[in-house]
C-alpha cells in the first residue's frame, strides 16, 4: 500500500483501477491469469526481437549518417535490451506471476528506473529515461493496435498522470472517467478548476510517484482530502468504503436542498451563486437553485482553439448564460489569463517573464492588447439585453487601470451606439479584488466601482507571497491566515462606507468552514463552485447572524491560521456534523 | 575443465564518472565471449559484468573498490584481467 498526498482541487471519494498515462498515453493491462504462459511468453520474445532488431537498424543507420559514437548511444540502448537481468525479470513475472506481459514489461522496467533513480546520481537517474524509452517501445510493439486514447474508454478508471492539459481534461469522458490525479499542478490551476467543474473528484501536485506504477492496481483517491492510495489493503479499503456511503447518504439530502431559499435562521437572506467556465455548466446552478453566477470566468473562449474567439463566439456563450439565468444576476470576467494558463497562440508574449504571476497577465493584457479586449466588451455589452450581465475585471491593482478599464468600456459604448447595434448601456462594473493594494485602497476604489468580489485564491497568494504550486511552500497558502481575515474586515468597512455589495468568488467561499466566518464579517452573497452550493446552503440555513458575528469576532483574536482554522472547523463540526468528517 | 574455487581480484574504479555508460558498454561486450561467470560486488551489491542493468545499480563511484569475480569455466584469469583493464583504464572513458 502506498498512500501519497497533493492538493485536493475537486471534492469526492472514488475506487477503480489506475490507468496511468506516460507521454503516449498507454493504456496497460492489467495482471490478469491465462493458461497459455508459453503463448504470453513468445509474445513477449516476438517484441523484444522487433524492439532489438529496430534498435540494430537505427544504430547503423545512424552510424553511416554521424558517425560511430553517436551510433554509441543505440548500442547502449541494445545492450539494455538485451539485458539477461531484465529479460529473466520480465520472463519471471509472466510465469509465476501469470502477468500479462505488457504488465510485466512495465511493472520491472518501471521499478528498474525507478531504483535508479534512487541512486542518487543525476546521470545515472537520467539513464532511467532510457529505460522508460525501452518500455514505451516494447509496450508499442506489445500493444500494437490495442493501443487506446483517452476517448476510447470502455471501462471505469482512475487516472494517473504526470500532468493533464485542460484540453484533455475537458474531453475527459466522465461515464469512464472516475477522477484523476496528476504529479504537478496546483489548486488554481486550469485543470484543477475543470475537475470541479466536471465534478469528478481529484487530486494534483502529488510530486512525482508515476515511476512505480504500471495500470490497473486499485486506486483510492480521496479529493476531499487530497490523497491517493495505491493498492490499499484490506482494512483501508473498508474505510474508505464506509465513508463514500456516508457521503452519498448527505450529498443526496443535501441535494435536495436546492429548491429550498438560503436564509440564516434569522431570515437574513444570503445569495447563494454559481462560479462557471462554460455556458453549459449555467444548468447546474440553475437545477441547484443558486441566486445567479458570481463569477462567469470567460477564459475557456480562448483555451483549446486556434483562432482567436470572434465577437459572435463570444456574444453567443454570453447570450445563452443570460438566457438560462433570467432574472438573476450573472457577472461575467474579463479575460484572466495568467501565466499558468496561457493558449499557445500568445504564449511568446509570457516567454520572456521571470516571475509570470506578477507579469503581464489578466487586466494588464487587456489594456495592452486592446482590440481584444474590446472585442469582448462588445460581446458583453450586446448579450446584456437578453439578461442581468454584470462586468468585472480581474487583478486590477490601481486605480489607473480601473479608470482606463472603464474608459475603454466608454469607447466600446460609443462605437456600438455609432455603429446603431443594440447594447445594454446600465450595466454594473465592478472589480475583483486579489490583490493586496486593492485591499489598502479599498476606500478610494469603493467611491468608484458598482461592487467588490474578493476573489481568495490569488489574494492569499500575493498577500503571503506563496505559491501554493510549489509543494514546498505550499503550506504557507492558508484561507485561516489572520491577514488574510484582516483583509477581508478591511474591503468590507470600506464598501459599507460607500454602500457597495461585495461578494467571496474565491476556493475560500467553498470550504464550508469558511461560511459562518465570513457571514459574520458582513458577507450576504458568497460565490461557489456548482456542486458546493448545497452545502453552502446547508450551513447557511443552520446559523443565525448573531452566532456567525461571534464566530467571526473570536476567529479575528486568533493569531495562528491553524488556531483559525482549528476554531472554525469545530464551530462546523457543531452546526453542521454532516459536513466534518 | 571447471574451476571449483572462484577466482577474485579487487580493483579500483578510475573512470571519472563513476561506473557509466562507457565502462559499462566495454564490460557487458568484452565479458560478453567469456564462457565463465563475471560478478562484480560494491556496497553489499553484486553484479553480472554481463549485464548493464545491474552495474548501473551498483552505483560505483570513481575510485570504488570493486570486487571481481569469475568462476564456472577456465577462462575465469582471462575475463577477471579483462575487467580489471576495463576498470582500471581511463583511456577510453
Amino acid at each position: 500500500m502506498q498512500v501519497r498526498t497533493g492538493i485536493a482541487v475537486s471534492p469526492g471519494v472514488v475506487v477503480g483501477p489506475a490507468l496511468v498515462l506516460g507521454s503516449e498515453n498507454f493504456r496497460i493491462p492489467g495482471k490478469f491469469l491465462r493458461d497459455a504462459v508459453e503463448v504470453e511468453l513468445a509474445r513477449f520474445r516476438t517484441a523484444l526481437d522487433h524492439v532489438c532488431s529496430d534498435i540494430e537498424e537505427h544504430e547503423i543507420l545512424v552510424g553511416e549518417q554521424l558517425g560511430s559514437q553517436y551510433a554509441a548511444i543505440f548500442s547502449a540502448h541494445l545492450q539494455m535490451a538485451r539485458d539477461p537481468r531484465l529479460i529473466s525479470d520480465v520472463e519471471q513475472k509472466i510465469q509465476e506471476d501469470n502477468y500479462s506481459p505488457e504488465y510485466a514489461v512495465s511493472k520491472t522496467l518501471r521499478g528498474l528506473a525507478q531504483q535508479m533513480q534512487n541512486l542518487g546520481d543525476r546521470y545515472l537517474a537520467e539513464r532511467a529515461l532510457d529505460i522508460f524509452d525501452l518500455e514505451k517501445r516494447l509496450l508499442g510493439e506489445l500493444l500494437g493496435e490495442r493501443r487506446e486514447e483517452l476517448s476510447n474508454l470502455t471501462e471505469p478508471v482512475i487516472i494517473l498522470a504526470h500532468d493533464l492539459t485542460p484540453g484533455e481534461t475537458a474531453t475527459l469522458n466522465t461515464d469512464f472517467v472516475l477522477g484523476f490525479a496528476t504529479e504537478v499542478g496546483g489548486h488554481t490551476s486550469h485543470t484543477a478548476i475543470l475537475a470541479g467543474a466536471l465534478e469528478i473528484p481529484a487530486v494534483v501536485g502529488l510530486g512525482r510517484c508515476l515511476a512505480g506504477i504500471s495500470g490497473g492496481e486499485t486506486v483510492i483517491l480521496d479529493g476531499d482530502h487530497g490523497q491517493v492510495v495505491i493498492e490499499p489493503d484490506d482494512s483501508t479499503t473498508n474505510r474508505y468504503r464506509d465513508s463514500q456511503a456516508r457521503n452519498l447518504k448527505v450529498s443526496e439530502r443535501l441535494e435536495s436542498l436546492e429548491s429550498v431559499e438560503s436564509q440564516t435562521q434569522d431570515g437574513i437572506r444570503i445569495r447563494t451563486m454559481g462560479n462557471i467556465e462554460f455556458p453549459e455548466e449555467v444548468r447546474q446552478c440553475v437545477r441547484r437553485g443558486a441566486d445567479g453566477v458570481g463569477l462567469y470566468r470567460t477564459e475557456f473562449l480562448y483555451l483549446g482553439r486556434k483562432n482567436e474567439p470572434t465577437e459572435e463566439d463570444h456574444y453567443q456563450a454570453y447570450r445563452q448564460v443570460l438566457e438560462a439565468c433570467g432574472d438573476r444576476p450573472v457577472v461575467i470576467r474579463t479575460l484572466d489569463i495568467g501565466a499558468d494558463k496561457v493558449p499557445d497562440r500568445i504564449r511568446h508574449r509570457f516567454a520572456e517573464s521571470q516571475n509570470p504571476m506578477l507579469g503581464l497577465r489578466s487586466i494588464r493584457l487587456s489594456l495592452q492588447g486592446t482590440p481584444l479586449f474590446k472585442v469582448q466588451l462588445r460581446a458583453i455589452l450586446r448579450a446584456a439585453v437578453y439578461g442581468r450581465a454584470e462586468i468585472m475585471f480581474p487583478l486590477v491593482s490601481s486605480l489607473l487601470e480601473f479608470r482606463q478599464a472603464k474608459m475603454i468600456l466608454m469607447d466600446v459604448m460609443e462605437d456600438l451606439e455609432d455603429e446603431g447595434i443594440e447594447f445594454c448601456r446600465d450595466i454594473p462594473v465592478g472589480m475583483m479584488v486579489e490583490v493586496p493594494s486593492a485591499v489598502i485602497l479599498a476606500e478610494e476604489f469603493a467611491r468608484e466601482v458598482d461592487f467588490f468580489s474578493i476573489g481568495t485564491n490569488d489574494l492569499i497568494q500575493y498577500t503571503l507571497a506563496c505559491d501554493r504550486s510549489d509543494p514546498s511552500v505550499a503550506n504557507l497558502y492558508r484561507s485561516g491566515d489572520p491577514s488574510i481575515l484582516r483583509m477581508i474586515q478591511m474591503v468590507m468597512t470600506a464598501a459599507k462606507k460607500h454602500d457597495k455589495p461585495v461578494t467571496v468568488c474565491g476556493q475560500m467561499s467553498s470550504d464550508p468552514r469558511f461560511v459562518p466566518l465570513l457571514l459574520g464579517l458582513g458577507l450576504r452573497k458568497l460565490s461557489v463552485t456548482p456542486h458546493s452550493i448545497p452545502r453552502l446552503k446547508e450551513v447557511v440555513t443552520h446559523i443565525s447572524l448573531p452566532e456567525a458575528e461571534r464566530i467571526a469576532a473570536h476567529a479575528c483574536t486568533l493569531d495562528l491560521a491553524r488556531d483559525v482554522e482549528h476554531f472554525l472547523l469545530g464551530e462546523l463540526g457543531r452546526i453542521c456534523p454532516d459536513l466534518v468528517f | 575443465m571447471e574451476t571449483t574455487q572462484p577466482l577474485e581480484r579487487r580493483v579500483i574504479l578510475a573512470h571519472k564518472n563513476g561506473l557509466h555508460l562507457t565502462p559499462i558498454t566495454m564490460l557487458v561486450q568484452r565479458t560478453a565471449d567469456f564462457q565463465c561467470d563475471v560478478r562484480l560486488s560494491f556496497d553489499g551489491k553484486t553484479a553480472s559484468a554481463k549485464s548493464a542493468v545491474e552495474l548501473m545499480l551498483l552505483g560505483a563511484t570513481e575510485g570504488a573498490e570493486l570486487v571481481v569475480q569469475a568462476s564456472g569455466a577456465d577462462d575465469a584469469e582471462a575475463a577477471i584481467d579483462c575487467v580489471a583493464s576495463v576498470l582500471g583504464d581511463v583511456s577510453e572513458d
